[in-house]
């Protein structure tokens, strides 16, 4: 399976002037299908061929009483974080409102559906585009919508989100050097493209093209109401904890806990089947996912991937991240490359335990750990961690 | 007469209600004829563009109300506090703006500052409460046991009055000054506001709990809600408007005689408190009651206050001082003179909502095991 994940690969670089095609984490370059951290983080394992769905297709899933996740399907390109309806007597409260503007309309269909409590809270994650770009539908549809988001996450996201909806109008921009491959027949530096690799180019046009009205609809809307470390919202009869607890994903993580149905509702932090390490602090991040294993859980909501039932995965990533930082400790000295720590490090244990042997899974994991992750780690071991940005490429 | 069953009252007022200032010393009485209730009501004054303060125009007396605040957005508006005459204030506010209240900040968990919750919710359906997180557990155990308290003491309470008042004697049975004439009258006023609202109102908790603060994003305006410290309660949040420079403290600040629990107070926290909130630098603060002040010049003073009576508690305890030894050891008559001035009734509250339980206050933190 070859799913080029434009979106988070858009949501990496922003709305910045994308990456030239040499870069290998370009979204547009053949590399970037190969080394895209989206591609197959947000997958789930590789489909059967006989499933088929449409883009933008989410499935629905019930955590608890009233408590819903509307998860991206394992099949689509285009990703979109979970979002996730929790319900109480007097109101509702939604956390995360995904990337989509007409995936949220459906979504909000469907959560009318299933409750007649309007929405009153929209608590956002962290500031990856894929998690709140649909801000304005929720408002429009539920008029005195406060949006809620950590101190740090906020003005990231007016930063961020606040040009990510010109996005759209630059989409030909970004497609016409794939385009001029697919009329030359050959790649920029000459080389003929084989058969597999016009299709993934010809795939990947028609999911940019298939999110066009998407782009179309996005208008952006930032956080009404920011917090620190925690607070605590009263849906009627039932409480939903906000809170941050250090630096993981990103400084400024957000999760919900809900006390009566012992579920935790995680963002980013947690990503299924590929941990997502892009601008993530390594040495913070397992401390802060000891601390969300000490809550109480009946289910675990990922940012992306499906509603777990145990601790199992959230341990095996804090595992991960602590033994990818330790082995580049161990092999880094002074003046030494991320690159340079790469060829000698040592992280095919916890490939193996991840990807187990599966060639795509593999790829999302060199690119978002091995890659993104060992700079990160090399970066806090010298010293240096880079503030998290979208702008330029780090 | 012994003043002793009011000065209980006094007590329970202080405690659900605060207040300013007891009956004070007697003193000839200058005139005899009794005058009207004051008049009970607020004014509102506009602090900057979109900002208003509802200042209670009350004497200084046993009963109060609090002041408001209230931040007019682009949207919507965000109320501080909701006082017993929070129907009066829904007018005021209507007679600035048609926008709805999308929230209210409750600045701590005494009635005076959150009874009126109801009253909000009735008049704008959407608002939702903000408060610190204890409110979830005081407003119905130890708040429902104070409000019925003042139920039942209050009226008496009034009607005592009164009958001094009739008598020409004040609350010691000496003749009532000018002075405590006009601040009893407005204790009985309130205190028929009070069981006109308060019996059968609903305790509306808050829909947000904070235990450190939160920030509202109204356009360019900047709302924040803080807990600097304790001070007056463990629950008081200050709301702090960084653009304008305002400052509403709740009653961290009560002018002119700060307003101390023995039981609810922590006095050994409360400097620390203010030096948090001076350390904004507001250019204008809102105190819970009282004026509005443009300089920090109180809100020092009332630090300092806080200072010296827990460095000289400190110096007691170290003795070995029981609390009485303590209470006499304590020496505040620099600061009476500094808040209370001549004024006999300032004099007398001084001593019943400073001296006395803010000593036991620091007492009990002083010789508490942590």
């Amino acid at each position: 399976m070859r799913v080029l994940a434009l979106a988070l690969a858009v949501a990496l670089f922003g709305a910045a002037a994308p990456p030239a095609l040499s870069d290998p984490r370009s979204p547009f370059s053949d590399d970037a299908i190969r080394n895209s951290a989206g591609i197959a983080a947000f997958t789930e394992v590789p489909p059967p061929a006989a499933r088929v769905h449409t883009q933008f297709h989410y499935d629905t899933v019930h955590v608890a009483e009233g408590i819903t996740t509307f998860i991206e399907s394992p099949t689509i390109a285009m990703v979109q974080g979970n979002i996730t309806l929790i319900v109480g007597d007097k109101a509702a409260l939604v956390i995360d409102s995904g990337h989509y503007p007409a995936v949220a309309l459906r979504v909000i269909a469907d959560m009318r559906k299933l409750s007649d409590k309007p929405v009153r809270y929209l608590a956002i994650t962290h500031w990856h585009m894929d998690h709140y770009m649909a801000n304005s539908q929720f408002a429009d549809e539920f008029p005195g919508l406060t949006i809620v988001a950590q101190n740090f996450t906020a003005p990231m996201m007016d930063k961020y989100g606040g040009r990510y909806v010109n996005y759209g109008a630059k989409i030909e921009d970004n497609l016409k050097p794939l385009r001029e491959m697919l009329a030359s027949g050959k790649a920029p530096d000459g080389t003929p493209i084989a058969p597999d690799r016009r299709a993934r180019i010809e795939k990947a046009i028609a999911e940019v093209e298939a999110a066009r009205p998407e782009f179309a609809l996005m208008r952006y809307r930032g956080a009404d109401l920011t917090f620190e470390n925690e607070i605590d919202v009263d849906l009627g009869n039932r409480m939903v904890r906000l809170m941050h607890l250090g630096r993981g994903n990103t400084a400024g993580d957000l999760f919900a806990y809900v006390p009566d149905a012992k579920v935790l509702i995680t963002g980013d932090i947690l990503v299924h089947p590929i941990p997502f390490s892009f601008g993530s602090y390594l040495t913070e991040w397992p401390v802060v996912l000891k601390k969300l294993g000490d809550f109480d859980t009946a289910a675990i909501v990922p940012g992306h991937g499906p509603v777990m039932r145990d601790k199992v995965y959230l341990n095996d990533v804090r595992e991960l991240i602590e033994a990818v930082f330790a082995e580049a400790r161990r092999v880094w000295k002074p003046g030494m490359s991320a690159d340079d720590v790469r060829k000698v490090m040592d992280l095919s244990a916890q490939r193996d335990k991840f990807c187990h042997g599966d060639k795509t899974l593999e790829k999302s994991f060199n690119a978002s750990i091995e890659t993104a992750g060992v700079d990160r780690a090399v970066q806090e071991l010298e010293g240096k961690l880079k503030p998290e940005s979208f702008d330029e490429e780090e | 007469m012994k003043p002793k069953p009011l000065l209980r009252i006094c007590t329970v007022l202080a405690l659900t209600l605060g207040a300013w200032a007891c009956g004070g010393a007697a003193e000839a009485a200058a005139t005899p004829v009794p005058q009207p209730a004051a008049a009970v009501g607020f004014t509102v004054d506009k602090l900057a563009d979109g900002v208003y303060a509802a200042i209670r125009t009350d004497p200084p007396g046993l009963m109060v109300d609090a002041n408001s605040l209230f931040i007019v957005n682009d949207n919507d508006v965000v109320v501080v506090d909701a006082p017993e005459a929070s129907a009066e204030m829904v007018q005021a506010l209507r007679k600035i703006t048609s926008k709805p209240v999308g929230f209210l900040v409750n600045t701590h968990w005494h009635d005076d500052h959150v009874i009126g919750n109801a009253i909000w919710r009735k008049a704008y359906p959407g608002v939702r409460f903000i408060g610190h997180a204890s409110l979830r557990e005081y407003l119905p155990q130890a708040g429902a046991s104070n409000r019925r308290n003042m139920i039942e003491g209050a009226p008496q309470f009034a009607s005592q009055m009164q009958a001094q008042m009739d008598k020409g004697k004040n609350l010691r049975d000496e003749p009532i000054s000018d002075e405590e004439r006009v601040s009893y009258a407005s204790d009985i006023g309130l205190v028929k506001h009070y069981m006109a609202v308060v019996p059968g109102t609903e305790t509306v908790l808050p829909d947000i709990d904070v235990d450190q603060g939160l920030t509202l994003i109204r356009g360019s305006r900047r709302i924040e809600i803080r807990h600097l410290g304790n001070g007056h309660t463990k629950a008081d949040l200050i709301v702090w408007l960084p653009n304008e420079r305002i400052a509403a403290t709740g009653d961290l600040v009560v002018r002119p005689i700060p307003l101390v629990g023995s039981d609810q107070s922590h006095v050994r926290d409360w400097p620390g408190t203010l030096d948090a909130l001076l350390a904004l630098s507001p250019a204008i603060f809102v105190p819970g009651h009282g004026p509005v002040m443009h300089d920090a010049d109180y809100v020092k003073q009332e630090r300092d206050l806080f200072a010296s009576i827990n460095k000289q508690v400190d110096s007691a305890v170290a003795q070995g001082d029981t609390l009485e030894a303590t209470r006499k050891a304590v020496d505040l008559s620099a600061f009476r003179q500094q808040f209370a001035g001549a004024s006999k009734v300032r004099q007398f509250a001084f001593g019943m909502y400073v001296t006395g339980p803010a000593v036991e206050s620091a007492y009990r933190d002083a010789t508490s095991t942590p």
